[in-house]
């Protein structure tokens, strides 16, 4: 099947800011986003999945195109988002949408959920009517969740929980009924027994409406529950991706293993292997740009000498299954 | 939008519109201060506005002894030439509150143009604009203020657009500021997704965020011209020939109205000043306890 979504060769460096904000050309470059590459299928949900500054949520605002790469593209249905001229832009915006982590300020507080949620319709549907507007964002709103979505319209986002935000959220982003959704940690401001739900009703939704969803999360179970595929990113690069069942089941790359076994078990032999894995790890941040070797090197239990002298290759363990690690060749 | 009653999407806006309105006043006005600030502001409008018909005599007419005290004829005792201070001071309220709020009006105007335009726009506009609003912040105003006031002829629309100019830098730097937080926050980033035009997303999403914030400031700007202006007009500047509170001061000088024992030429116009100073102060603090604590969430 045709990718919706195809990230070539991706590249977003930061300048790293040093004292109050003073910047000279000597201050390194930071790589947030390394030479990426994947696609995205039709109707298939992709977890990504990395630790906090490993660059996943900059992958998430370039797929949207909040912001521009240094170099390297994402092609939409084909077309290059960063060459779009204004007009396929707005359809570009009408077609991938974004949910943001934080409900609490995802909401303009002083407009009714009813304004908020229609506000993609009054920019894309400008033909339909009142009436035709309010119920669609009635029959959204029920799609996820808030019943009787009448008595949500005309309530401010003060005077909702953030599990009934967070859907209102979603119900916004689904409106102009996209083909592509990036979900930047949805859940993660959420109390845990709310986030079940949401995630249910985003799978259920991306079944129902035929959308892709990239879903970006720090929490591999998490990720399993709702990908049909995964990436693993570490510091701006993937380092292993694939099959749900299979990345999950045979994890090659150290950084995965390590993922998997840090899921907090009540099995306390497990939590014990868990805590005494490279209990020296020097967490550094994001890797300066150009530097040669793998980036997990210095945390990697089976690091060599090579590893942190070549840059690794993608190694391919099966038909859709890879893995960026000396170890396998 | 269609603003007839009987639609039913404009009936649940409005409704909900109003319900906000509704306990939002009803928020403002539990507050003391607000209360009370807002009964000082009310009295001098009240005056400001109706000081004609309040006034019982001709201000620039002689009606009454020369250098007489309070009493029951002239509330506010009479000056050197016999004319009534209570019917100057009524009327020069009226001009002392239309200076304060026309200069208020037109910098907070620049004022927040500005700031909305450098921080939603950022990079070189930013930096060109805010340089020039560090310029105007570190003249000396007064003595700017005097030059100026000595080249434009002695009008009263004159000190309005010398003082517009001087005043509206602070409020383009404190609404820059909020521009700059609210550009980042989750609904700006949600329109933007949405394809919403820039316009929109600054005058839908950012502006209506820092409204508490703008109005606050507007009451600094009220006071700071009202007392500039008396300021100036105390030192001769501007157009002598206005009846208002600045000019009451400029005359009881003047006429030495201090050798002639007559405070009753002096304490009115600087009382008045005072007490609008202050209730403008507590209404603007008030405002910011209510609005800025209970906060967004």
């Amino acid at each position: 099947m045709e990718p919706i979504i195809e990230v070539k060769d991706l590249v977003k460096s930061f300048r790293a800011t040093r004292g109050v904000g003073k910047r000279s050309r000597s201050t390194p470059t930071v790589e947030a986003v390394a030479n990426v590459s994947f696609t995205i299928k039709p109707n298939e949900i992709v977890s990504i999945v990395g630790e906090s500054g490993s660059g996943k949520t900059t992958l998430g605002r370039l797929m949207v195109r909040l912001m521009e790469p240094n170099s390297g593209s994402i092609f939409f249905e084909g077309k290059d988002i960063f060459k779009m001229k204004s007009k396929s832009i707005l359809e570009f915006r009408r077609n991938v949408q974004m949910i943001l982590q934080d409900p609490y300020d995802s909401l303009n507080p002083l407009y009714s959920i009813e304004a908020s949620t229609k506000q993609p319709l009054n920019i894309f549907m400008k033909k339909m009517s009142a009436k035709e507007k309010r119920d669609t964002v009635i029959s959204y709103l029920e799609m996820t969740g808030l019943r009787p979505a009448e008595e949500f319209l005309g309530k401010r986002p003060g005077e909702l929980s953030g599990g009934q935000r967070q859907r209102v959220s979603i119900a916004r982003a689904l409106i102009t009924a996209p083909k592509f959704i990036v979900a930047d940690e949805p859940v993660s401001m959420l109390d845990v027994s709310l986030r079940a739900e949401i995630l249910n009703t985003m799978k259920r939704l991306k079944e129902s409406k035929g959308v892709s969803i990239m879903f970006i999360t720090h929490d591999i179970a998490t990720a399993k529950f709702m990908g049909d595929r995964i990436l693993i990113f570490y510091k701006g690069t993937i380092v292993e991706h694939g099959k749900m069942s299979e990345v999950m089941n045979s994890p090659m790359h150290p950084y995965t293993k390590l993922l998997i076994d840090s899921v907090p078990s009540t099995n306390l032999e497990e939590a014990r292997d868990y805590l005494s894995f490279n209990e020296e790890a020097d967490i550094k941040q994001l890797m300066p740009a150009g530097n040669e070797g793998c980036r997990f090197a210095d945390r990697c239990p089976h690091a060599m000498s090579r590893c942190s002298a070549e840059s690794p290759h993608n190694v391919k363990v099966s038909s859709d299954h890879e893995v960026l690690c000396f170890l396998y060749g | 939008m269609n603003v007839d009653p009987r639609n039913p999407e404009f009936r649940s806006q409005f409704a909900s519109n109003a319900r906000m309105a509704a306990h939002l006043l009803r928020s403002l006005f539990k507050s003391k201060r607000i209360a009370f600030g807002f009964s000082i502001l009310a009295f001098f409008s009240i005056l400001g506005i109706f000081g004609k018909f309040i006034a019982p005599y001709n201000p620039l007419s002689s009606t009454g002894p020369l250098w007489a005290p309070p009493s029951s004829a002239h509330l506010f005792g009479t000056n050197y030439l016999g004319q009534d201070i209570f019917s100057w001071f009524v009327i020069g309220t009226t001009t002392s509150m239309y200076v304060g709020f026309a200069v208020a009006f037109f910098s907070g105007l620049i004022g927040v143009s500005v700031g909305l335009t450098a921080g939603y726009l950022g990079k070189y506009v930013d930096e060109a604009l805010m340089r020039g609003v560090d310029m105007l912040l570190i003249i000396p105003a007064f003595p700017l203020l005097v030059i100026l006031s000595a080249y434009l002829p002695p009008t009263t629309n004159s000190t309005i657009l010398i003082l517009s100019i001087l005043s509206w830098p602070f409020m383009s730097r404190i609404v820059r500021s909020q521009v700059l937080s609210l550009k980042e926050s989750g609904f700006v980033t949600a329109s933007r997704i949405s394809g919403e035009s820039h316009i929109k997303i600054m005058f839908k999403d950012i502006l209506p965020n820092m409204l508490p914030i703008i109005f606050i400031n507007i009451i600094f700007l009220v006071i700071g011209a009202i007392i500039a202006q008396a300021g100036l007009a105390f030192f001769g500047l501007g157009n002598i020939n206005s009846i208002n509170w600045g000019t009451m001061l400029y005359w009881a000088q003047t006429e030495d109205a201090a050798i002639q024992n007559a405070w009753w030429w002096i304490v009115p116009p600087g009382l008045a000043i005072g007490i609008l100073g202050l209730g403008l102060n507590m209404l603007a603090n008030g405002i910011s306890d209510v609005m800025l604590s209970n906060n967004r969430r």
